[in-house]
Formats: structure tokens, sequence, C-alpha cells
């Protein structure tokens, strides 16, 4: 299931970026309980205007796989994100 | 991996698209009538006219009107996700703008057809609205709980705002009931650049600070060379003001130092946040920005020879004067760019993704076009310096239409951005 929920979440693209969350290391955790996901993630800035809509995007991403009856979007600052954290072909999808 | 305790959604509710769209979309109208006045005023340019009714009326059209319109859209929407505190009086935001821009239009046609009721009516209503935006700001920020080098930038930015409306009234008022004799002019200088750095590159280096990271990947770059910009440009601001009636020059030379020892360490950060950068290529609206800030040290230089050389000059001092107000015009235009794509896809096609494939912000608008506006934009700025330096009333028209042809492009990308919806 946590593989399913890593690709599912290979679908949401930070749009300023242009790169996936997973691929950008903006994910930090994928817990799977019973049908309960949760998904810890960040975004590239503190306090960036995209926190709601991107939690609603992983809600929805990860909500569409067959099994899960619930979703917890846990969007944490700490730690914070820098682009060391991002897989070494990020800028391949560009 | 286990989820981490810090869950933190922000309080402040970001503004309604409306309301920062509607100041980008009379920013742009300002920029292109801006465009049109360079082009009217070209004449006078060329020959160091820099008090000529066409140019102090095309310079407010660019200072009041594309500037300082498009800062107060991009604060309305910044402020609540830089302060996590919504802005505190969301009905004065509002009304703020239909107020200054009437105001700026009947200045302007006063300025330019020398009609003074025209202009004191104008400059009236401006300073309503551009107090009633101050005391929003200044209301939001002391809301605030956390004070980072942006609140302290915005801080002393919304002071001198409220300081160049005063100064500009009584200038306004001069025009009618004059009582300024011979003072006029060091007054008409302190205005200009109290409104110029004082109020414009002060929030530029504050938010500045916030963006460029965010928009190069350049996080955990060496800051210490903004908090030195915003202390140098804030103290350089307070002594101009203060010392401007000095009857030594030397003396009005300590702030025009530590102006420029402030556009310097600005530019330093600039560079640091680009060299920094993780992202292997530059964008169209990052290489605009970095024209733009090439424009400004530019400007800086001038006005370094300026205070050694004086006034006397005025091809330079029109120069200068030509390169900071359009310099910092290019950053803006760099930053629409990046801004308004961002505010379109966050409330247009936010709510989708995750559900439906959704643009990239950068694929909703062509990067051609973008490069076609930048080039034409940057070239007019280049063009109409040299123009103004060389006395060529010809280059100075070849700069304007450059400009005015550029400008045009970015209020039609802009215009049909605004338009994009899902499908």
């Amino acid at each position: 299931m946590r593989g399913a929920v890593c690709a599912a979440l290979r679908g949401v693209i930070d749009p300023e970026v242009g790169v996936d969350i997973v691929t950008l290391g903006l994910v930090y955790g994928i817990e799977v309980e019973a049908g309960t996901v949760t998904v810890t993630f960040t975004l590239t800035t503190p306090g960036c205007p995209l926190k709601n809509v991107m939690s609603t995007a992983v809600s929805a991403a990860v909500y569409a796989l067959p099994g899960v009856d619930h979703v917890n979007p846990n969007l944490v600052w700490e730690p914070r994100w820098h682009p060391g954290m991002m897989e070494n072909d990020a800028w391949r999808q560009r | 991996m286990s989820s981490h305790p810090a869950t933190v959604f922000g309080t402040a509710d970001g503004p309604p698209l409306r309301l920062p769209g509607s100041h980008f979309a009379a920013g742009l109208v300002f920029l292109v009538l801006g465009g049109a006045g360079l082009l009217a005023a070209a004449p006078d340019l060329a020959a160091g006219s820099f008090l000529s009714p066409r140019v102090t009326g095309t310079t407010h059209l660019f200072t009041l009107g594309w500037i300082t319109t498009s800062i107060m859209g991009a604060l309305y929407q910044l402020l609540p996700v830089a302060l996590d505190r919504s802005i505190r009086w969301p009905r004065v935001a509002r009304v703020t703008l239909w107020v200054h821009a009437p105001g700026l239009l009947a200045f302007v046609t006063g300025l330019m057809f020398q009609r003074p009721a025209f202009t004191v009516a104008g400059a009236s209503l401006l300073a309503v609205g551009l107090l009633a935006f101050a005391a929003n700001l200044i209301a939001t920020l002391a809301s605030a709980r956390r004070r980072d080098l942006t609140w302290w930038a915005l801080a002393f930015a919304a002071t001198y705002l409220v300081l160049t409306v005063l100064i500009g009234w009584a200038l306004a008022a001069n025009l009618r009931w004059p009582y300024m004799g011979a003072a006029r002019l060091v007054a008409l200088g302190t205005h200009l650049h109290v409104a110029l750095v004082g109020w414009v590159m002060l929030v530029i280096v504050g938010v500045a600070h916030r963006l460029l990271p965010m928009f190069l990947l350049s996080h955990g770059a060496d800051e210490r060379p903004a908090r030195w910009a915003v202390g140098l440009l804030a103290t350089g601001t307070a002594l101009l003001f203060a010392l401007h009636h000095a009857p030594w020059p030397w003396v009005r030379r300590i702030p025009a130092a530590l102006l420029l020892a402030g556009a310097v360490a600005f530019l330093l950060q600039a560079r640091v946040f680009y060299a920094k950068r993780q992202r292997p290529v530059v964008d169209v609206p990052l290489r605009l920005a970095a024209a733009a800030l090439g424009v400004i040290g530019a400007a800086a230089a001038l006005g370094a020879v300026l205070s050694v050389v004086g006034f006397a000059r005025p091809g330079l001092a029109t120069a200068y004067v030509v390169a900071l107000v359009l310099g910092i015009s290019l950053f803006v235009a760099a930053h629409y760019y990046k801004i308004v794509p961002f505010l379109v896809w966050m409330h247009r096609f936010g709510p989708i993704a995750g559900r439906r494939p959704v643009p990239k912000v950068a694929e909703l608008f062509s990067a051609r076009w973008a490069r076609a506006a930048a080039a034409l934009l940057t070239a007019g700025v280049v063009v109409l310096v040299l123009g103004a330096i060389a006395g060529s009333p010809l280059a100075a028209r070849i700069g304007a239409l450059s400009f005015v042809a550029g400008a045009t492009v970015e209020a039609v990308q802009m215009a049909a951005l605004s338009r994009r919806r899902p499908a």
C-alpha cells in the first residue's frame, strides 16, 4: 500500500517548481493503518500560500486508491525543507 | 518515517483573487499609459528637462500608477502569508484603489496640462487613498507576532510612504499657491528619493528576500547583505529628509553615501540568491528580474557620479531618474510573470489538483511572448537611458517605442492569463 500511495503522490506536482512532491523530497512520511493513510509532508517555503491547496491535492490523490477510507494530510514545517532533499534526477521532469 | 507533531496551518485567510487582481489590472493600465507618456516625453528626456510637465506626469504614472498600485496588490496577497495575519481592515483594502486610481488620473492630467486645480484635487484624493493604505499596512504589521527582516523593511517602507505623501501634497499645493521658492527643487529631490528608495526599494528588499529564494530555490543562502540593505536604506532615507535643508553640500553627501551602500548591499544579496540557486535554468521572468537589477545598479552608479559632480549636468540627472524609475519598473514587470500566473493557478486550478491533471504555473502563458516582452522592455530602458545621456531625441523615441511595445505585450498576456480556467 505504501508503494501505491507513493506512486499516487508522484502525480501531485508543485506548480511553481514543476516537479512532483515525492521527487522534490517534500514527503517526509507515509503511514498506513487499516484503511487510514497519513501523509506527512512539507512545502518548499514556510507559510507558502499553497498549503491548503496542496493538502487537498494530497488527499485527493490518495483517496483515489482502492482500499483507502480516510486520508490525513499532515503538513509540517520542521524539519525545514532545503534543495538538498531533492532526488538526484529532479530536473529531468522539466 | 513517522508523522511530525508540528502540524501548522496558517490562521490567516488569503484574499479573494479579485483584490490583488483589480490592483494588477489597474497597474497594467498605468504601465501602458506610462509607456505612452514616455513616447510623448522622449524629446524632453533627451533635452535633460526632467522637470517638464510631460516628464513629471509620466514619472507619476510609473511611480504611483504602475509601481505603487502593483505593490498594493502584491502586499494584500503577501501580508497574510508572510505575517500569518489577515489584512487588518479588508473593507478599506477594497476601497483604496478606487480613491487612489481616479486621484492619480486627475493629478497626472493636472501636471501634464498644467491645470493646478486638477493637480491639487488629484493629489488630495491620492493622499487619502495612499494614507488609508498605509494605515491598513501599519495596523496589519502591528498585529504580527513575528518581526523578521520582511516585517522591518515593510514597517520602514510604510513610514516613508506617509512621508512621501506629505511632501508630495506640499509640492502639489506649491503649484497652486507658490510658497516654496527655490526650496522647491530640494523638496522635489527629497520627495523623489523618499518615494523611490524609502518606500519602493525597502518594499522590494523586504519582499525579494522572501520571493527570490522561493523562485530560485536558493534556500539557506547568506542573508546578511539584506539586513545591511534594510538598515542602510532606512537610515539613509531618514537622514536625507532630516538634512535636506542643510546649507553645507558635504552634509547631504552622508545620506547619499548610505543610500548608495544600501543599494549595493541589496544587489549583493540578489547576486547571492542567483549564485546559490538550485534551479539549473533561470526562467524568463527571473532573467528579466536580473536585467532589472542591472539597470538599478546602473542607476546607483549614476547616482554616485551625480553626488560628486552635482545636478548641473541635466543629461546625467535625467538618465539617473530614468534608470531608477524604469529599473524598478522592470523588476515589477518581471514579478508579474511569477505572481499573476501563480494566483490564477492557485484559485482556478489548485482546487482540482490531485484529481485531474493540471498545467504547471509556467504553462499558463507563452514563454516565447514573455521573452519578447522582456527583450522589448529591457532594450527600451537601455536605449532611453543612453538617449538621455547622449541628448538624442531619436534614441529616446526608439527606446520609448520599444518600451511601450513590451508593456503592451505583457499587458495583453496578463489579460489572456486572467481568463484561464480548467477545461
